[in-house]
């Protein structure tokens, strides 16, 4: 998956929700619009982990079943995806900006890898189709650059097309595609040149991720990856 | 896009009033500002030694580095609205409009190179809904404000109204800062002289190539020695102290007061300034020419505000203060802007 494939997918995904399309004037990201393209839920909750994430679809009846290999471990970020349900998870407690990164990562693994699989299972047995992925909760803001690696989980028989591609390799285009949503280039380029004869270094990351909602960190990085920093 | 997010918190207006004290006062605030320097006073004489020093009154007019661009910011604002968390926690809205300027000295003029003005909206963020906050911000935006999101205390001291009052207070004056960097980015290596400390602006100018001189009228730390102190309460008004090295974790800068009026000996602490100039400056390009540091001192002492009528004149520059006056003339009366964002947030 390269960049023209993520803003295809990003460009599919506005088109969906209808929503604007951000500006340099207004560079803000309508994530929570976007979300509203797809059948799937966001809910923040308070001391998150695989099990009371599927705890509260169970309550909510949302599932029937728990999953196996449910943990306690605290979580920043959960996406459970079934058949006939896609239901993500942010930690309550974490900062707001990494709730919208974890957010956007989890719908990158949903339009990146777990779609996908659930529309090619459709016609034989869907019920049996199912994928998790989680996020290890980060209490400080003490690893800059490093973007969350998550942990995911197929049933059987996605399991054998999953594999096809490696885990790492799906988070890693999950972080990317998160990036390139929140932080699109076009929209970091413009800010860049706007700013860039007044502010240079932690205060153009500063300025620019704060008109953004995104993490300092989230921003160096992403400024790196264009080349912009 | 939802500017209805305050009223669905159960916002309500907050008139202006003076700061109450913090709930949990420990003092752990007072210290934000300040940059945790060292001190190393023996940098121009022996700290035992130290004597008022009396100010080089050489002609000044045809000096390459006689500063001609002042900058200055301003932020203000108040506490306009207070809303409360699921959890329960109170959540000032600090609603400010903040500016930087630059007036340059142009044939014994004072003219204005450069503005910034904004309207920003201050809130601890982290207490909320991403999606709603996510919506609210874009709502502010599309009518001309900016959401500044404030760094959450940690919990036990997020029940404290003052303590989180100040936390987005802080937040605008750091964002004001950051216009003022941005105003001084935009100068090179002109001569400057900024209002307030050089390390919080350290990434707007190379601090090996940049004469630019800091003016501080708030002494937030004691970087003296009893000796020092003396000599401090003795400057008569046009003397210096010897100059010092502080050491902080962005910039390095050598510094020393000024005496700019005395009062007729009244009060002790009457009209001194700090002044600082980045080290590696002063050292790199001057070989630490301490004429230097008189010759600003002189130039600061000639530019010092003689308006009796301006309330901090006895410590302020009357470039400086034109710049303030300036830049308050570009923004809209507070209480406009309050009863705006009232309507506009149907509060």
């Amino acid at each position: 998956m390269n960049t023209v494939f993520f803003a295809s997918v990003i460009a599919d995904l506005y088109s969906e929700a209808g929503a604007p399309l951000p500006t340099v004037d207004r560079p803000l990201v309508p994530l929570s619009d976007l979300m509203g393209a797809y059948d799937l839920t966001c809910t923040e909750l308070t001391g998150l982990t695989s099990a009371t994430a599927i705890q509260e679809l169970l309550r909510r009846g949302g599932i029937v079943e728990p999953p196996e290999r449910l943990s306690h471990e605290r979580l920043a970020g959960f996406i459970y995806t079934a058949a006939h349900i896609g239901a993500i998870f942010v930690e309550r407690a974490d900062y707001l900006v990494r709730r919208r990164f974890s957010v956007a990562h989890e719908l990158g693994h949903y339009l990146l890898h777990f779609r996908p699989l659930l529309q090619a299972g459709e016609s034989d047995e869907p019920s049996v189709y199912e994928a998790m992925e989680a996020i290890p909760f980060s209490s400080s803001e003490a690893e800059p650059d490093q973007m969350p690696v998550g942990r995911m989980t197929f049933t059987r028989p996605a399991q054998s097309t999953a594999s096809q591609k490696s885990f790492r390799d799906m988070e890693r285009e999950a972080n990317q595609f998160a990036g390139e949503l929140l932080m699109p280039k076009e929209i970091v380029q413009g800010l860049v040149e706007h700013h860039a004869r007044a502010a240079h270094g932690e205060d153009l990351i500063w300025r620019i991720a704060t008109d953004m909602l995104v993490s300092r960190s989230a921003m160096r990085w992403r400024l790196r990856f264009l080349g912009l920093l | 896009m939802s500017l209805r997010f305050l009223r669905d918190y159960g916002a309500r207006r907050v008139r202006n009033y003076a700061p109450q004290p913090m709930l949990l006062d420990d003092g752990l605030m007072a210290g934000e500002d300040s940059a945790e320097s060292q001190a190393n006073l023996s940098y121009e004489l022996p700290a035992n030694d130290w004597i008022a020093l009396n100010i080089s009154t050489s002609d000044l007019s045809g000096w390459p580095l006689r500063p001609c661009c002042f900058v200055d910011g301003k932020d203000v604002g108040r506490t306009v609205a207070w809303l409360q968390s699921p959890e329960g926690y109170p959540a000032p809205v600090r609603l400010s409009q903040i500016g930087a300027i630059v007036l340059r000295h142009e044939h014994n003029d004072l003219v204005r190179a450069h503005y910034e003005v904004e309207r920003v909206v201050s809130l601890i963020i982290d207490l909320f809904p991403w999606d709603e906050i996510e919506s609210f911000a874009l709502a502010l935006r599309q009518h001309g404000f900016r959401l500044l999101p404030a760094v959450k205390p940690p919990d036990e001291e997020c029940f404290d109204f003052e303590r989180m009052r100040k936390t987005t207070q802080n937040r605008s004056m750091d964002e004001m800062t950051r216009l003022e960097s941005r105003a001084l980015a935009g100068l090179g290596t002109t001569p400057t002289v900024v209002d307030g400390r050089l390390e919080p602006r350290a990434n707007a100018f190379n601090p090996a190539s940049t004469p630019v001189v800091g003016v501080i009228k708030t002494m937030r730390e004691n970087y003296l020695h009893p000796r020092g102190w003396q000599v401090f309460y003795n400057l008569q008004p046009g003397q210096r102290t010897p100059a010092f090295r502080l050491a902080a974790r962005n910039l390095d800068v050598i510094s020393w007061y000024v005496r700019l009026d005395g009062a007729h000996g009244e009060l002790p602490n009457w009209g001194v300034v700090r002044l600082e100039v980045p080290e590696h400056f002063f050292v790199g390009e001057l070989n630490r020419d301490w004429t230097y540091l008189d010759r600003l001192s002189r130039l600061v002492y000639e530019y010092r505000c003689q308006d009796s009528a301006y309330g901090r004149a006895a410590v302020s520059l009357h470039p400086i203060q034109r710049a303030e006056e300036k830049l308050g003339a570009l923004f809209t009366p507070s209480d406009t802007l309050a009863s705006h964002f009232y309507h506009l947030t149907q509060l």
